[in-house]
């Protein structure tokens, strides 16, 4: 099976150095587009999509490989083994950047860098531990889900369509930003969500960068903190950016962070 | 025709305000941090809120932790990579700390500097109910579900389908409309009986229960439920009295 077809890849860019980025939860690689002409003067590009978002081959998508976070991280290995690329920097968004944590600990000779975008090792608080939600608010988002109250992806592909002041642009998110099956959404929420990497974040040797936005409610700047507390191997930039998305909100300051730290 | 500039002016600047101030929808603008610069009466009544208490709060606050997530993790990269969306079902506590679904639009204006207007909110309640209700609401919700299914099956594919739900006169009434095929006399009398369905109907899923069942929970609501079917349109309406 190619994992070229599975994933998506796309691959560009001048240089020789690998820079692997990797979307967040919700959306697919186009949520990287304001980043990555930035770096293809220098670097070779490897764009993919996670397998059961944007163009990623569905057929692929199995509950019982993706119920962890693990599954993704074998993907990304695979990608690395198949392609085949060495000593890699990675560009990891949201509940993403967990699945390099991983990839990274399991295949460590792999990876030179990690650069973790809004990250987050768990989201339900827990004792002294401040993930930004109480586990009755992600029951709740997890009971929200499986009612389909919001109708969360299916509605996104109307929207999209009605763009005219784009219309390049629209036609290519039509055929895959946010389009996500709902029942890989509700299961993906399920293990992003869920999920508890706290122990293993301490285990990455490699250099590594954490872009903490403020007023971030997926991702609070306490949660920034204990990450790079916890991360030996750290460099913790907070960022003016706000929200959750500063690779769309603020692609300026996030390309000059990753910039910065690759110097 | 002629026409004066000055008065004009005036007349628009006042007319802007008090649009602004009586519409019956939700208006909200929110600064580059998206936190509240201003909001309308309406809204703030809504949330159980005065204008002025609005102002400064994070606009995703509004919001119920299913709708929160779903506007940073989707909406809002949408609104950064298209510049808009338009109507998407969202929930908002209100006044008395319920859940009120409201459709959401967001448009980034054009050619603003002005960093206090980064994002411009309209918020319009999807179903206008007044007051609470003493009914059971899971099964008026089935009954409302086999009728949007019904429009759907039944209606044409590209004409939209309306559903309307309005307390008046002390009564509640919930209707779905679709265009199409009218239902066949020969089937309209049997139409609330069991296992009633047409011949040559396209979809397969159905036994035939869905009208029948609506009819018995309209019962027991001690409530009517009727239609109307012709060439112009399909429409299902149930009614009770409050």
């Amino acid at each position: 099976m190619s994992v070229v077809k599975r994933n998506n890849v796309i691959i560009k860019g001048k240089g020789s150095q690998v820079i692997m980025f990797s979307h967040g939860f919700g959306c697919d690689q186009n949520m990287r587009r304001y980043v990555t002409p930035a770096f293809e003067d220098d670097y070779k590009i490897v764009l993919f999509d996670h397998v059961g978002a944007g163009n990623s081959d569905l057929s692929e998508y199995s509950p019982k490989k993706y119920a962890e976070l693990e599954g993704y991280a074998a993907d990304i290995i695979d990608l690395c083994t198949q392609l085949p690329l060495q000593h890699i920097i990675f560009v990891g968004h949201s509940i993403r950047a967990m699945m390099g944590i991983i990839a990274a600990t399991k295949m460590p000779q792999l990876f030179k860098s990690l650069v973790l975008v809004s990250p987050s090792p768990s989201h339900i608080n827990d004792g002294d531990y401040v993930g930004g939600f109480t586990k009755l608010q992600i029951d709740e988002l997890l009971e929200s889900l499986d009612n389909n109250y919001l109708g969360w992806s299916v509605a996104m592909a109307p929207v999209i369509m009605g763009n005219p002041d784009k219309k390049e642009l629209a036609d290519e998110l039509t055929n895959s930003f946010c389009k996500t099956n709902p029942d890989i959404v509700k299961h993906f929420a399920r293990t992003t969500f869920l999920s508890d990497k706290r122990d293993l974040i301490s285990k990455v040797d490699c250099p590594t960068l954490i872009l903490q936005c403020a007023d971030d409610i997926i991702a609070p700047e306490v949660v920034g903190l204990y990450m790079h507390q916890n991360m030996k191997n750290s460099t913790l930039v907070n960022m003016k950016a706000t929200g959750h998305c500063p690779n769309l909100s603020a692609p300026e300051e996030t390309t000059a962070a990753i910039k910065q730290f690759l110097k | 025709m002629s026409k004066n500039e000055n008065t004009d002016t005036t007349f628009s600047a006042s007319a802007t305000e008090d649009f602004f101030e009586q519409s019956l929808s939700g208006f909200l603008i929110a600064d580059s941090y998206n936190l509240i610069v201003q909001s309308n009466p309406r809204l703030a009544n809504w949330l159980g809120k005065t204008v002025d208490e609005l102002k400064g709060n994070r606009f995703s606050d509004l919001l119920s932790i299913g709708s929160k997530i779903y506007y940073e993790t989707h909406l809002l990269p949408l609104l950064r990579m298209q510049g808009f969306f338009e109507e998407i079902l969202i929930e908002i506590y209100d006044a008395s700390g319920k859940k009120l679904k409201v459709l959401l639009n967001a448009v980034v204006p054009k050619n603003k500097e002005n960093v206090r207007q980064a994002i411009y909110y309209t918020l319009l309640k999807a179903i206008k109910i007044a007051e609470p209700i003493n009914c059971d609401g899971d099964r008026i919700g089935q009954l409302l579900s086999n009728l949007i299914a019904n429009a759907i099956t039944h209606g044409t594919p590209n004409s939209p389908i309306f559903i309307n739900a309005v307390t008046h006169n002390k009564t509640l009434k919930i209707s779905v409309t679709n265009s199409g095929k009218p239902i066949p006399t020969s089937l309209q009398n049997l139409l609330f009986e069991p296992f009633t369905k047409e011949e040559d109907q396209q979809s397969k899923n159905g036994l035939g229960l869905g009208l029948y069942i609506s009819s018995e929970i309209a019962k027991a609501h001690k409530g009517t439920f009727r239609f109307v079917s012709n060439t112009n349109e399909t429409c299902f309406t149930f009614s009770m009295l409050l």
